[in-house]
């Protein structure tokens, strides 16, 4: 059995050796069992599903939060000659969707996101087969402790269930033992074997600046990328100043290639600086939280947060985007005595406060009393409500689970409608509660004196395995010991448009 | 600056009879009878759908930003009127304006084109160096599906393909200038090399990102143009185009009856000639009602009868139309009632934020 599961990861991912507990979870999963995975971002943990996908009878199915990273692995896995995987999405057409319909038995690994998982007539599709693993990939998705919002996630129990109870894998690179606790009891599952492997990362070194201002700020984020050459990413908490960041940098550092990345951006761009940069035409990404998930880039070297992350969780999921070949790489996290106000305000923004939502009441009881129905769509929906996206989401779901609207239609004015309104309400007050303790937990984190990484990770786990090179601000770091490889870069430079194009098309100059 | 000019073009000639949003609802394209109807009667159809991404808060810091430079007059607050200032026509008249639009006539076919053209570039490129495993710049199905269909009919001749793409929009390019023919090259994707962003073009051509993005629909309304003047000197370019006929999809069924309703039909004329049931016409008109600021509906309810419908909707202190309806003469039916009720929902709206 031993060398038998490796000589199967030799001969379909050409790996001679599992990494840290590849092979136990692995074997768990063969064997029949539930089990819950944490492995630290980077270390591995699709090939914990991808491995059983191959080997067991019947379908594999993959829950995943981002299309993005959905399409990354089937492409991977294509490119490696496994063709039985696809991905599911919404934007799928109806003829797209009868393909697979009609095919449904041929595949071995399906990738899907919550929200279409959410939806009758996938359902319905996957019951016609045998589902012989349902995996939760970022499982923390599905804790209310967890990162965003996805109401979906906190339906898959049911969704199990409706499958069959089929053995079930959630993989995590960031949960504390609370987000344990609650994806085990999110998912109906309390017996899961839990896989819990250190998150930490030895080979990254932990630096926290203390500034007066953003000019500072500036300044010193300057001064060390004039001196280091390497793929970065910076953090901001908003859109803006990501935006006008890289603007100020592209004039401050001539011939460094800068770009900015957000989820406010059309999706073209998107995946163009996503590229850009995974080729190493972009040199450094300004870069808000949607950046992150799936970014699998083994030469980030710098991670600079501009603004406090709103959770320690963020922070460590962030910053394990570095580092991923292994060499020594570098978190900076600067701050500023004006910054503790601005989290805040961005918690507030993400829920909808007591203004929104009897508005939102008061309006739903105005369509309701004259027969009609929400908006199909939900831009639309969010626009007449004066939301943004997340708010309207988590009312949406919230509204759903009282059966207040179901799609687009919305239940009559009665008597309990005041009582569902004191219950989202409080639901409300309860969540941005949350969130302050969280965000208080990583502003006394930034105040440490003591050893910055035993402190950040003695809330996931008992200990950890020490720093492979430099460790932190707080036992002695210093930027003149840290001497990575800079990196070179090739231009296009003073081509004409002909040849640019000609070159762009593959034909000889 | 080549936005403001659109701006205060649109500005010029809508001449403060229409609101601002007026105008935001044509560059974005907006697929409502009026705003079709406008561009028709201002003369702005070039200008219609040109800037489909851009967000009503971004515009309306745009006007903002053009009141407090002078070159935008304020006319009526309430209504959001306004009209180009001396100094406004003044700076636009001493501004060359480069570009040619054909929005009424592209505004759909633009994006089909050239998401196609994008992603059949890449897809050759990747497939000529045997890498089958690169992010699509272009995620939207339709066109992945078209580009899978043509990417099969010429699979294992990615060479000569590249070469006739490469002369047919040498062909079109050679007429833009310099600047535009570089800016439209550096938008592209091959293997291994992504296209430039927005945001990258307008700092490496020193414009702003409306502008770049302007000059690239532009472009491509003139290529769609080149196209239709002599398709067999684009072989090539010509299959990328879509055939569709954009102006089949603004008229959604609501908008064909409101065409009859222009005319004076009665609803029964409207049902009979569209083979439609009476209810349905009634609930285009309701719709009408309640979208479209021009819409009267007078002719179905007089004032006396509106008076009334309000009077028992006060009364009935609640939207249900049964309640209403008894309080009210038996000769109003709930089609007037409805009416009443759209519009109503439309002030209300309006007024409140
Ligand atoms: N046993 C192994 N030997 C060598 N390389 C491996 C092994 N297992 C995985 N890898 C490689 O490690 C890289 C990261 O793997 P993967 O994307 O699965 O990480 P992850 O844990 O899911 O990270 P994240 O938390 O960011 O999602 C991949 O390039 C993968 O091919
Ligand atoms: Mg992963
Ligand atoms: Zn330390």
């Amino acid at each position: 059995m031993e060398l038998e599961l490796e000589r199967e990861l030799q001969k379909h991912f050409r790996f001679s050796t599992f990494r840290t507990g590849q092979k136990e979870i692995i074997q768990d999963v063969l064997n029949g069992n539930d089990v819950l995975g944490i492995l630290p971002t980077g270390s591995g943990k699709s090939i914990c599903y991808q491995l059983p996908a191959i080997m067991m009878d019947g379908l594999t199915i993959v829950v995943s939060p981002l299309i993005s990273l959905m399409m990354d692995q089937v492409k991977e896995m294509k490119a490696n000659h496994f063709k039985k995987v696809i991905a599911i999405n919404s934007f799928m057409n109806f003829e797209e969707r009868r393909e697979i319909y009609r095919n449904i038995h041929t595949y071995k690994l399906l990738f899907i996101s919550p929200e279409l998982l959410s939806q009758d007539f996938i359902i319905h599709l996957l019951q016609r087969v045998k589902v012989s693993l349902f995996v939760i990939d970022e499982a923390h998705c599905i804790s209310q402790w967890g990162y965003e919002f996805r109401p979906d996630y906190l339906k898959l129990n049911s969704i199990i269930e409706k499958l069959g109870n089929p053995p079930t894998l959630a993989l995590s690179g960031t949960a504390t033992p609370e987000v344990q606790a609650d994806i085990m009891t999110s998912l109906n599952k309390p017996e899961m074997i839990k896989h819990i492997y250190p998150m930490d990362k030895p080979n990254i070194a932990f630096c926290i600046e203390e500034v007066e201002n953003d000019q500072e700020k500036n300044d010193m984020i300057i001064q060390l990328l004039k001196k280091y050459n390497i793929p970065t990413l910076i953090y901001f908490s908003s859109r803006l100043t990501a935006e006008s960041f890289t603007r100020f940098l592209s004039e401050k550092l001539q011939g460094r290639r800068v770009g900015f990345y957000h989820a406010g951006m059309e999706p073209m761009d998107r995946v163009m600086i996503q590229q850009q940069f995974m080729n190493n035409q972009l040199d450094i990404v300004c870069c808000t939280s949607a950046f992150g998930m799936g970014i699998n880039k083994g030469n980030i070297r710098l991670i600079i947060h501009y603004h406090i992350p709103l959770q320690l969780e963020s922070f460590i999921q962030e910053v394990g985007r570095a580092g991923r070949d292994g060499k020594s790489s570098v978190s900076l996290l600067l701050f500023s005595k004006s910054d503790m106000l601005l989290p805040n305000h961005l918690i507030k923004s993400e829920l909808p406060d007591a203004k929104d939502l009897s508005n939102v009441f008061g309006y739903l009881r105005d369509l309701t009393l004259q027969d009609m129905d929400l908006p199909k769509d939900d831009v639309q929906i969010q626009n007449l409500f004066n939301l943004n996206e997340t708010q309207w989401r988590f009312l949406r779901y919230q509204l759903e689970k009282h059966h207040l609207i179901h799609d687009n239609k919305i239940m009559d004015y009665n008597k309990t409608w005041e009582d569902i309104y004191q219950s989202i309400f409080h639901v409300i007050n309860s969540r941005v509660k949350l969130k302050i303790s969280k965000l208080t937990e990583i502003i006394k984190w930034i105040h440490e004196d003591r050893c910055l990484r035993d402190t950040l990770y003695q809330g996931f786990q008992p200990t950890h395995s020490g720093a492979e090179f430099q460790c932190c601000s707080n036992c002695g770091f210093t930027w003149s010991e840290w001497t990575p490889e800079q990196q070179e870069i090739e231009s296009n430079l003073g081509l004409n448009w002909e040849n640019k194009l000609k070159k762009l098309l593959l034909l000889d100059i | 600056m080549i936005f403001e000019q659109i701006i205060l073009h649109c500005f010029q000639n809508i001449k403060a009879e229409r609101s601002s949003s007026s105008i935001y609802h044509l560059l974005k394209g907006k697929r409502s009878i009026q705003t079709v109807q406008d561009a028709h009667l201002y003369s702005l159809g070039s200008y219609y759908g040109v800037y489909k991404s851009i967000s009503k808060g971004y515009y309306d810091k745009k006007i903002h930003e053009l009141v407090k430079d002078d070159l935008l007059e304020m006319v009526d607050e309430q209504e959001a009127l306004y009209h180009i200032s001396h100094k406004g026509l003044e700076w636009k008249n001493n501004q060359a304006f480069p570009l040619s639009f054909k929005g009424l006539l592209y505004f759909d076919k633009a994006d089909i084109f050239m998401g196609r053209l994008l992603l059949l570039i890449q897809t050759l490129t990747n497939s000529k160096m045997n890498f089958y495993s690169f992010i699509p710049v272009v995620n939207n199905p339709e066109i992945e599906l078209w580009v899978k269909h043509a990417y099969r009919r010429v699979k294992g001749s990615e060479s000569v393909i590249l070469y006739k793409i490469y002369s047919e929009l040498k062909l079109c390019l050679s007429q833009l200038l310099e600047k535009e023919a570089n800016i439209f090259v550096d938008r592209l994707t091959g293997y291994q090399s992504y296209g430039m962003s927005l945001f990258q073009l307008s700092k490496e051509y020193n414009m702003t990102v409306d502008d770049i993005h302007l000059i690239l629909i532009s472009i491509i309304h003139r290529i769609l143009g080149d196209l239709e003047v002599d398709s067999t000197k684009f072989p090539i370019l010509s299959t990328m185009v879509d055939k569709k006929s954009s102006l089949s999809q603004i008229t959604n069924s609501a908008s064909e009856t409101y065409k009859y309703f222009l005319k004076g039909l009665t609803i029964e004329q409207i049902a009979n000639v569209r083979h439609l049931k009476l209810n349905t016409i009634q609930d285009h008109l309701v719709e009408i009602a309640l979208y479209d600021h021009q819409f009267s509906i007078d002719r179905y309810v007089n004032k006396n009868e509106q008076n009334e419908i309000l009077s028992a909707l006060k009364k009935a202190n609640s939207h249900r139309l049964k309640d209403i309806k008894k309080l009210v003469d038996d000769h109003i039916n709930y089609f007037q009632i409805r009416l009443v009720l759209a519009i109503q929902n439309k002030h209300n709206r309006q007024g409140g934020n």
